[in-house]
């Protein structure tokens, strides 16, 4: 069973529109939305949680219709936004009795325990915690109400690397059951290539790409040559190029480029700047 | 619902101490003002109209929305297992519970006012009861819709326009109580309360509508 269906999703605002996007998250698995500002990642996790209003398409949570079963659906999501919204004036404790009264299976214990792991402070209001501290708060809820599917909107913005390297664990412990599933969106490329086996890239309001991470790093590799040597490659194999005083790197499909090339490992980061960038010349 | 609920009474537990510092004088300095008569219309009822009916009818809906705003809890419950009617039904709850007990106190008051005086009517007592419950309705009913649809920022300026037809109001209902107390019956505003209670169902509706459509 697939965690996410997405089809044709379509959204249009007077400056920007997502256009019939088609994403697939199968149950068990990380997917990684990666985009620049305002690619569209945030509207189409906005859409998934019924934020926003679609025009066209359909999306199904764990084969239901995310409208129709909405309150269904929304027991089993945990969900952490680039703004954590809960009242500045509450303390965790506040925030705990509220989430009790509204996941029917909300964890007591678990969410104690994540208190003491991510040492939030009892005796601190919310508006008073550090822009991390808020987000370990808003992961805390997100995870104690025994969530099958999560989905984080640059959840790991503004942590610092100790702690973003614990979330990461914490997500990667998430997946462990095989009925758990997670979406998340990140600038930081370098997380999402620890963490997912899925990576979408989305480019003003279209999905570019949307593979398995594994797949991704066989087919892509870089070359680096002379412009001349380029020249000599198939157009359609060159994804991006970036050329400057001493030579040409370019992102090319390994199976189009002739062996006697050396073709080196390429990172998600690099891979997602040359396919937006295509030509660039310093 | 109830977790909805629950947020909003803390929230305005937390933020009605500072409504009580203000309250509380008005209460107090209420009790030392003459009762209305014909020939001092604004007096004690002017008080207790403030205290019960436009305090927590206009500043609580305020508070509760604007805070949501200010905090992204708008944004953030929306994504959580609550409908968009029930968000809107907790405004809606939160603010009458207010209303209601509020004038409950100030309606202990003005018995209490009454027995130490030993003057005025509780026939007047009850109506001016029920007169401040039903403007504090009415301005809710009138309010929330435009907050649901515009926002607080937005809504500031119907704010303002309907707190002018407020004060209108009570002008305009002292002079009506003072009337019906002398000449008619006073339970010609029982009448009233069906019309309230109909329009308190159709701001309803409508804050639901407005809410359903608005996107975060």
């Amino acid at each position: 069973m697939n965690a996410l269906e997405i089809k044709d999703l379509r959204k249009n605002y007077s400056d920007f529109s997502l256009d019939g996007l088609n994403l697939t998250l199968p149950t068990g698995c990380i997917m990684g939305l990666v985009g620049e500002n305002g690619a569209g990642k945030s509207t189409t996790i906005k859409l998934i949680l019924n934020m926003v209003h679609k025009d066209s398409g359909t999306i199904s949570i764990f084969s239901k219709d995310h409208q129709q079963y909405d309150r269904n659906i929304k027991e089993d999501i945990g969900f952490v936004l680039d703004e954590v919204g809960f009242p500045g004036t509450f303390y965790w404790k506040d925030i705990h009795k509220v989430m009790s009264r509204t996941y029917k299976n909300w964890d007591e214990p678990l969410f104690l325990k994540y208190m003491k792991q991510f040492h939030l402070p009892e005796n601190k209001k919310f508006f008073e915690y550090s822009k991390g501290m808020k987000m370990r708060l808003g992961l805390a809820v997100a995870l104690s109400h025994h969530a099958k599917l999560l989905i984080l909107d640059e959840a790991t913005n503004g942590l610092d690397p100790v702690v973003r390297d614990e979330v990461l664990h914490i997500l990667s412990e998430f997946t462990r059951d095989e009925s758990h599933s997670i979406l998340i969106s990140s600038h930081i490329v370098s997380d999402l290539e620890k963490l997912c086996d899925y990576i979408a890239f989305l480019h003003q309001g279209r999905m570019m790409l949307c593979e398995e991470k594994d797949i991704l790093c066989e087919r892509y590799g870089m070359l680096r040559c002379t412009s001349q040597q380029l020249n000599q490659i198939e157009p359609s194999a060159i994804i991006g190029k970036k050329e400057n005083a001493y030579g040409t790197e370019a992102i090319v499909r390994r199976d189009r480029i002739p062996t006697s090339f050396t073709i080196s490992p390429v990172s998600l980061e690099e891979l997602f700047v040359f396919m937006v960038r295509k030509d660039v010349s310093l | 619902m109830k977790g909805i609920l629950t947020k909003d009474l803390y929230l305005i537990k937390k933020t009605c101490k500072f409504y009580l510092i203000f309250l509380l004088p008005i209460m107090i300095i209420s009790m030392g003002v003459p009762l209305n008569t014909i020939e001092n219309p604004y007096g004690f009822l002017f008080y207790f109209t403030v205290v019960t009916a436009l305090i927590p009818s206009t500043a609580i809906p305020f508070t509760l929305i604007s805070n949501d705003e200010k905090s992204g809890w708008n944004t953030y419950s929306v994504a959580m297992p609550y409908t968009r009617k029930e968000i809107v039904s907790s405004k809606y709850i939160c603010s009458l519970m207010l209303t209601v007990s509020s004038s409950l106190i100030c309606f202990l008051l003005q018995c209490l006012n009454l027995f130490l005086r030993k003057s005025g009517s509780f026939e007047m007592t009850l109506v001016t009861l029920l007169g401040n419950v039903i403007i504090a309705v009415f301005t809710l009913s009138m309010i929330l819709p435009f907050l649901f649809k515009f926002g607080v920022e937005k809504g500031r300026l119907v704010y303002t326009i309907a707190t002018a037809c407020i004060y209108a109001m009570i002008f305009s209902t002292t002079s009506v109580v003072q009337t019906i107390s002398i000449q008619i019956s006073p339970w010609i505003d029982v009448a009233v309360i069906p019309c309230i209670l109909i329009l308190l169902a159709l701001s309803w509706y409508l804050s639901v509508v407005f809410f359903q459509k608005r996107e975060f």
